[in-house]
């Protein structure tokens, strides 16, 4: 296995999947890295020839994979296919002695997520999920204030994210119900922040639109034993306040995903707010702010170079499959569990077609 | 009607959408989306239905979507020119597939956002109106009108005005305006509000999809309810816990074409448009954008004036729309297409409510919810 390579070799890089998150946010991560000599695309891989082409301009060294599997000479994989296929592909290139970063959602059932793990183990090799978000300045901040209790104890979170769908998907598929909705798709990073945040939730209840196809809305509830209640939403319907809100002891505070170098900050005894840049900290670790922080594309580049870093050892991974495995056994506690959420302008016969069509949703 | 296939175009919309799920939910018929991008199939894939991608002003790809439909409801937004632009491919397409008829999703702007005293179907219109959305409606008409005389769907157009109810950006936009702080209304938003709620639009669709004897005809639709803004708006603010009166009214400004909308109706005159091509593009871009910031701009205010203290200024559209003296009358949609709305305002209202709390607005109070 490749996994413990020198660190001054470069890395080669395996890109499985060519649609938009590729072409949007991994290729110019993957030219900046390959700029710095960190890492050299060598293989790209899409059923799609046009698609390939495209990236290939962009990357000139790399080879187009015959197949997924053709993963010689390949040390990282990223997996950025249809969400149906991350198992497959994952495992495979596991069982191939590659690494793997794979696209959230880590897998469309936990059964598949549990595979993956399972080729992780067995292989010794290293499986990160694309949570990027984790990498984000404000998400880092979030997680850090709640940890240290500085706004004292958490009461709870109120969380709702989401718009008119806009995401540039290549195929009507992106719908289909294997694929989930919007649970699963933005869902993936709402759970995962919230775990990594507050731990596994002892209780959760979810309802969501989905009357036959897949939901456009959705609305959970998780119980922590600690009395921490987190009521979540998530909409491709309608703009909704896209905020994550904690309501704390002494204050509260504040994030908008839309803004990934930024949190706000309140306290119960004054009318202020305090709303805060994130800055790294300067050079030689003086107490000043320097520049300012990471956004959201150049997360994309952190997140590959905290996966080439473990394969150096010299990081551990920021975004573990093992970790994403746990927000993705909530999201199938919640399929298995939906109710239909109450729209309350359907009228009577509306209403009895919906709960049937709801009922046959797998 | 349940054996028909009924092709939905704008089915990501507010009004296409909710065509969908109530024509789906009810058994009503067979229904077709039709979005333009593939982004736009969130709302109806939920239903377990098969929806087509097709650009409305692609022939082409609206042949093929619409093949095996024996009718259209047409309801796609968009800009201006879109709305003139889309109705040749869509006529041709129907034409193409066999299509029975077309329901056009027109608006009640044809007439103005003011309509003079006894307005009605009959009064002529006119496409030289100071707001450009509502010349591209009676361009639409028009338009469909003359691709009728020599062809053989058939076409009804709707003219709803104020269309409300969930996703409506009456209800949804002016909730966003009470939550961030920029609400305000014209003159205590005491003028007749042409109101409708959104299943009633359904309703008068379903009606408009077979009648007979109304192939060329428009009809003007609306709630049965005289109602004025303030009455439309009151529910929303209640939800929130807000009194009305609260809300900044602003006096109807004496000039009731701002210098920004003035430069748009140049844009969209015949002498505009024949002067425009010979600027480059980039010019023509930079003045736009330039003339736009500088009609925005107001020169001499005062650094101590607090942000608050700053009076809105209405645009033309909210100032002749919440001045509206004439109750648009539904009468020939009724005789001609047995229309009779099925949802009451106060109804309307509180269903509209009620979605405002499943979008996750913090609506705390409803009256009967």
């Amino acid at each position: 296995m490749r996994a413990n390579i020198a660190s001054a070799q470069r890395v080669n890089i395996a890109l499985l999947g060519c649609g938009s998150v590729s072409s949007i946010y991994h290729a110019p991560a993957l030219e900046q890295l390959e700029q710095s000599g960190v890492v050299r695309v060598a293989g790209i891989f899409d059923p799609d020839g046009e698609a390939v082409a495209r990236l290939t301009e962009r990357f000139p060294s790399a080879r187009r994979m015959s197949s997924p599997d053709d993963l010689s000479g390949m040390d990282l994989a990223i997996v950025a296919s249809p969400s149906a296929v991350h198992a497959r592909q994952s495992i495979d290139a596991l069982r191939a002695g590659v690494t793997v970063l794979c696209e959230k959602p880590m897998a469309s059932s936990v059964q598949e997520g549990d595979a993956m793990i399972a080729a992780a183990a067995e292989s010794r090799g290293l499986l990160a999920i694309a949570l990027v978000r984790r990498f984000l300045p404000a998400t880092q901040a979030v997680r850090s204030i709640l940890a240290n209790r500085i706004l004292g104890e958490l009461r709870s979170v109120a969380c709702f994210e989401g718009g008119p769908f806009r995401w540039p998907a290549r195929s009507p598929s992106f719908f289909d119900r294997s694929r989930g909705g919007v649970l699963l798709d933005l869902g993936a990073h709402m759970l995962d922040l919230l775990v990594w945040w507050l731990g596994v939730p002892d209780g959760i209840d979810y309802e969501d639109d989905a009357m036959g196809g897949v939901e456009a809305n959705c609305r959970f509830v998780l119980q922590y034993d600690s009395g921490i209640r987190v009521e979540g939403h998530l909409s491709r319907d309608w703009e909704v306040p896209n905020r994550y809100f904690f309501d704390c002891g002494k204050g509260w505070m504040s994030w908008m995903p839309t803004e990934p170098e930024a949190v706000q900050i309140g306290f119960h005894d004054t009318s202020f707010v305090l709303g805060a840049e994130l800055h790294d900290r300067a050079f030689f670790g003086r107490p000043v702010a320097g520049r300012k922080s990471i956004n959201f594309e150049q997360a994309f580049i952190f997140q590959i170079r905290n996966v080439v870093d473990a394969m150096h050892r010299h990081a551990s991974l920021v975004a573990p499959g093992a970790d994403a495995l746990k927000s993705l056994r909530l999201i199938g506690e919640c399929y298995r569990h939906r109710k239909l959420m109450n729209m309350a302008w359907l009228t009577d016969i509306e209403s009895a077609t919906a709960r049937t069509e709801a009922g046959r949703v797998p | 009607m349940t054996s028909s296939r009924v092709a939905v175009l704008g089915a990501g919309g507010f009004i296409g959408s909710r065509v969908v799920e109530s024509f789906h939910l009810q058994g009503f018929a067979e229904v077709r989306p039709i979005v333009r991008r593939i982004s736009g199939l969130a709302r109806s894939r939920r239903f377990n239905l098969d929806p087509r991608i097709a650009d409305a002003c692609d022939a082409q790809a609206l042949r093929a979507a619409l093949a095996g439909c024996e009718y259209v409801v047409h309801a796609i937004a968009g800009d201006n020119a879109t709305i003139v632009r889309t109705v040749e491919p869509v006529y041709r397409a129907a034409e193409h597939a066999g299509v029975r008829r077309i329901v056009y999703v027109s608006s009640a702007s044809v007439h103005g956002q003011s309509p003079a005293p006894g307005t009605d179907e009959s009064t002529p219109l006119r496409e030289d109106q100071p707001i450009a959305y509502n010349n591209a409606k009676v361009k639409a008409e028009r338009k469909f009108l003359r691709m009728r005389a020599n062809g053989r769907v058939e076409i009804v157009m709707l003219r709803p005005s104020i269309v409300y109810g969930p996703r409506s950006s009456w209800i949804g936009g002016f909730a966003d305006e009470l939550l961030t702080g920029r609400a305000f209304v014209v003159e205590g938003a005491r003028g007749v509000c042409n109101g409708i709620y959104a299943d009633n639009v359904v309703r008068v669709i379903q009606l408009a999809l077979t009648a007979p004897g109304v192939d060329g005809h428009a009809f003007l639709v609306g709630d049965e309810e005289t109602v004025t803004w303030r009455e439309l708006y009151e529910p929303v603010t209640k939800a929130f816990g807000i009194g009305f009166d609260e809300i900044p009214s602003i006096t109807r400004s004496v000039p009731t074409q701002s210098g920004f909308e003035r430069m748009l109706r140049f844009r969209d005159s015949k002498l505009g448009q024949a002067l425009l091509p010979v600027f480059p593009l980039r010019l023509r871009h930079a003045t736009y954008t330039g003339l736009a910031a500088w009609l925005q701009y107001q020169p001499g205010r005062s650094p101590s004036v607090m942000e608050a203290e700053l009076t809105p200024v209405p645009d033309l559209e909210r100032t002749l729309l919440q001045t509206c003296a004439w109750k648009l009358p539904s009468d020939k949609a009724k005789r001609m297409l047995g229309y009779s709305p099925q949802v009451s305002f106060t109804e309307g209202c509180r269903r509209s409510v009620e979605w405002l709390r499943f979008a996750g607005y913090p609506v705390v109070h409803h009256d009967g919810g």
